[in-house]
């Protein structure tokens, strides 16, 4: 699929996960290439969100895992975001003992084109003293962290909130909230997990504008989606996903011959 | 003159006493909330690293002829760094299992803590004098304050306002206020939780080592003193619920307070009013004064 | 295991049980090992099967021995109803400090009980009838429902061991019933248990109380038997004796309480030996010391079982043998254990 020289953003190779005892992945082999968008569909219960937390290491789990071509299934979960990983759980994450700036000022910076000064030892990533203030974006080869202003000046609301606490916050401030923190880390490969879920059509749009604002800045994104309306028209790639396999893969190109079969997949 | 029918020299003598006892009440029951706060255990073994505290600062002292601010400087660090050892080479291990386990562990602990320094040094108090800039009293008018117990209050209030402010205030108390929200989250993100719980432990023993040395001249120095002290502070933890710093803090100085009124009033009851009043406040507000928790 | 196996290992040990004395066995290291076999086994209902970790149960256990020594010595009652008496003080307490306690979830529960105990503790020290730091001495033994002289020891041995033995098919009942299994359900999965109905304080502050009682039963077969209560017996020192008696013999099980009593009082008592041998035997003169010091060895005890152990030696036991044929009705011995999801 790729051409060659540049490796895929994330691939996955016959990934398994537990939780516990429980078995919920099967063999998951997925693949993304730099600045490509994915939509992970399927049921609830297909495994969609244990994909996303296998890769971030918060299951059990076995197989090979490669982001940006690095091999990443025996790393501890501290480390893998320092690979440039962003990622927006499905219940969004705000803490309610931080105020909304706390909030968007937690994620350490994990920008790609740091490797050789922060990414590795993680130092900077944690016991810093209230002197990071996203000002130190990534350069290098994927989209720079965006500081502090710029992430006011694409969220202008989070500015206003900036002092009151996290969980006071509105359902689509919050989801803005957890997009924005993610941004500032300088993260370009970004995890999301149902992030129109409950929301307004009006926010449910702004977030889709501004997914694609993100795509067109270079992103690779692999998102879990419900909501296919949403996700269609944003996505390259499509994977669905039932009982901890994936069942279907299809180019965006395909969408339209493949409407009908993914109805009946998808019907609850 | 008298107040309450005592006269009043003695009663604010009296008070005095019991500052300085909630002064460690609540710079203990701080350190026992962060810890829970973060590592979800409850450090049985802190009583001990009180004890340790203190029996390092004598043994500095005895041995090696370390003078009391060295002391104050020096063995905090090294009750933090023998914490952070027991925190990655014990605990950590049981992070997955019921909070039974943490429990049991920081008892055996302080079990062992306790009897080797008991069979080396028996269990009669071991003298250590304040420091000689301390080691007098001022004359207010209306009482005798001896300089050292100012001193305790003093230090004890900046090392708990100081813990508040890092808490609340800095970059790193807020990734600790998240992870104690949510850990895996928090890990997630990049940050190395595992090393912020192991420092949170050392830290949080470390301010029970500080207080030990703060205790040594005020206190009996001796193998049991841990054991004495961590019961009330337990009490303490309850009565004042662990979700709020500010609360443990207020709680801890509060009821050193009433313990000391109790004292000069009824004396038989001095040991268990703190319990009573825990009691009292399980029947009336479970959660605790200041707590958060649901 | 099979009911056969089971039923021929239970026959095996009333025959070791009624054949103690007669094979040497020094009769009041038995009794104190029954006594303290019963108050493991209290703490192991609340423990290994509710999954509530109470850490002032001395006071039970001292409480209801202060009360029988008192009763038998001060009002010359019969056995029987000294016994009773010490059985409805530790119940009486059971039910206060089991009121409170329940107030609170999880971890916050074994605090208050132990700051509980420890008034309790400070009440025994300065209350009148107590004796005070030299307890209750002198107690008689008296006669057993006016027939059976209690003196000599075989005879308190056989009427303690029977007791004992009661008390023991009581708890194997009580966690065969429908009660005990909601007390697993709740253990297990508490919010379920809720959402299906069930009042879950009041089943765990009965499963306390039933636990206090047997404790207290426990305190006052062993003022019968060693004919004094000290404050030894409400201090936090025995609460965590019998929480290492638990955790030795493997919580959640029927036999390790009596395994973990016997491994923790002969530790107890041969520990000076013990340690004298293995100095002389190693030539570190340390172990001598260490043995002199029961603090040190129960706290390395403590750590190791926490550490490497958990399921305690009755537990470990059934993991070696060959699976069991059937679900038996009782509960595994599950305990707090291993493969337990974190909840956080």
């Amino acid at each position: 699929m790729n051409t060659g020289t540049t490796p895929p953003a994330l691939q996955l190779s016959g990934l398994h996960a537990w939780y516990g005892e429980a078995q919920v992945l099967h063999g998951i082999d997925l693949e993304l290439a730099p600045g490509q968008v994915a939509a992970l569909l399927g049921r609830n219960g297909a495994g969609r969100t244990t994909t996303l937390r296998a890769i971030l290491g918060l299951v059990g789990r076995r197989g090979s895992i490669r982001i940006d071509g690095v091999e990443t299934s025996a790393c501890p979960t501290h480390r893998i975001a320092h690979h440039g990983i962003g990622y927006c759980p499905e219940e969004r994450g705000i803490f309610a003992s931080l105020d909304c700036e706390e909030n968007l000022l937690l994620p350490p910076a994990v920008g790609a084109g740091r490797r050789g000064r922060k990414g590795r030892n993680g130092r900077n990533g944690d016991a810093g003293r209230g002197r990071h203030d996203g000002s130190d974006g990534s350069g290098g080869s994927g989209p720079a962290g965006m500081s502090l202003d710029e992430i006011y000046a694409l969220f202008p609301n989070l500015r206003e909130r900036r002092a009151s606490p996290g969980t006071r916050l509105s359902g689509g401030e919050q989801q803005m909230l957890a997009i924005a923190r993610v941004l500032r880390t300088g993260a370009h490969i970004l995890l999301l997990d149902e992030i129109s879920e409950g929301l307004a059509p009006v926010i449910v749009q702004a977030l889709a504008r501004l997914i694609d604002t993100l795509k067109r800045k270079g992103y690779t994104i692999l998102m879990v989606e419900q909501n296919f309306r949403f996700a269609a028209p944003l996505a390259d790639r499509f994977f669905v996903m039932e009982q901890g396999r994936i069942v279907d893969r299809f180019e965006s190109g395909a969408l339209a011959s493949r409407a009908e079969t993914l109805a009946g997949m998808l019907a609850v | 003159m008298t107040l309450f029918g005592l006269p009043m020299a003695a009663l604010a003598g009296q008070l005095l006493l019991g500052v300085v006892n909630g002064a460690f009440y609540a710079t203990l029951s701080l350190g026992l909330a962060i810890i829970f706060g973060l590592l979800n255990v409850i450090n049985f073994a802190h009583g001990a690293f009180f004890m340790l505290g203190a029996m390092a600062a004598w043994m500095g002292q005895a041995y090696l002829g370390m003078g009391y601010w060295t002391a104050l400087l020096c063995v905090p660090l090294a009750v933090a760094a023998v914490g952070m050892l027991v925190e990655r080479l014990l605990l950590q291990r049981l992070y997955g299992l019921d909070h039974l386990y943490g429990l049991l562990l920081t008892l055996g602990l302080t079990l062992v803590m306790e009897g080797v320094l008991r069979s080396l040094y028996g269990v009669s108090g071991l003298p250590y004098s304040p420091p000689a800039s301390l080691a007098r009293a001022v004359d207010l008018g209306f009482m005798v304050l001896p300089l050292y117990r100012a001193w305790v209050i003093a230090a004890s209030l900046a090392a708990c306002l100081f813990t508040w402010a890092v808490i609340e205030k800095t970059r790193l108390g807020s990734y600790m206020r998240a992870a104690t929200e949510n850990t895996p989250l928090v890990r997630a993100f990049g940050v190395n939780v595992p090393m912020m719980i192991t420092l949170t432990y050392g830290f949080g023993v470390g301010l029970a080592g500080f207080a030990g040395v703060l205790a040594a001249p005020v206190m009996q120095v001796s193998p049991l003193m841990g054991q004495q002290i961590i019961v009330t502070v337990f009490a303490v933890v309850v009565i004042g619920g662990m979700g709020s710093i500010l609360g443990a803090i207020v709680t801890g100085l509060a009821l050193g307070l009433v313990e000391a009124m109790v004292k000069v009033y009824y004396p038989e009851a001095a040991n268990t009013a703190v319990f009573a009043i825990m009691a009292l406040v399980l029947l009336l507000r479970p959660a605790g004064l200041f707590g958060k928790e649901n | 295991m099979s009911l056969r196996t089971k039923n021929m290992a239970l026959v095996v040990a009333l025959c070791l049980f009624a054949a103690a004395p007669h094979v040497g066995v020094y009769p009041i290291f038995a009794l104190k090992l029954l006594c303290f076999a019963l108050f493991a086994a209290s703490f192991n209902l609340l423990i290994g099967y509710t999954g509530l970790l109470s850490f002032g149960h001395a006071a039970f256990f001292g409480g209801a021995a202060y009360a029988t020594g008192y009763a038998m010595k001060a009002w010359q009652l019969p056995t029987e109803l000294g016994i009773a008496f010490g059985v409805a003080a530790g119940t009486l307490l059971g039910a206060v400090v089991g009121a409170l306690a329940i107030r609170r979830k999880g971890i916050y529960f074994a605090m208050v009980t132990l700051a509980l105990a420890q008034m309790f503790y400070f009440v025994c020290l300065q209350a009148p009838f107590t004796g005070g730091e030299d307890g209750l001495q002198g107690v008689p033994r008296g006669r057993l429902l006016g027939l059976l002289d209690m003196r000599p020891d075989v005879a308190a041995y056989y009427a303690v061991g029977a007791i004992v033995l009661a008390a023991f098919w009581l708890i194997a009942r009580i966690v065969d019933s429908p009660f005990g299994r909601l007390l697993v359900a709740v253990r297990e999965n508490e919010p379920r248990a809720v959402s299906l109905g069930y009042d879950v304080d009041r089943l765990k502050l009965l499963a306390f109380v039933l636990s206090a009682a047997l404790a207290g039963l426990a305190g006052s077969l062993k003022t019968v038997v060693l004919g004094f209560a000290t404050l030894t017996d409400v201090a936090w020192m025995m609460s965590g004796s019998v929480v290492l008696m638990t955790l030795v013999g493997g919580m959640g099980t029927l036999a390790g309480p009596f395994v973990g009593a016997f491994v923790v009082v002969l530790l107890e008592n041969r520990l000076g030996e013990a340690g004298d041998w293995l100095a002389g035997a190693t030539g570190v003169r340390a172990f001598a010391e260490i043995g002199q010091s029961i603090t040190t060895v129960i706290g390395l005890v403590f750590i190791l079982c926490v550490m490497l152990f958990r399921r305690g030696l009755v537990g470990e036991l059934a993991r070696l043998l060959p699976e069991r044929t059937s679900r038996t009705s009782l509960p595994g011995p599950a305990g707090p254990g291993a493969s337990v999801p974190e909840h956080r």
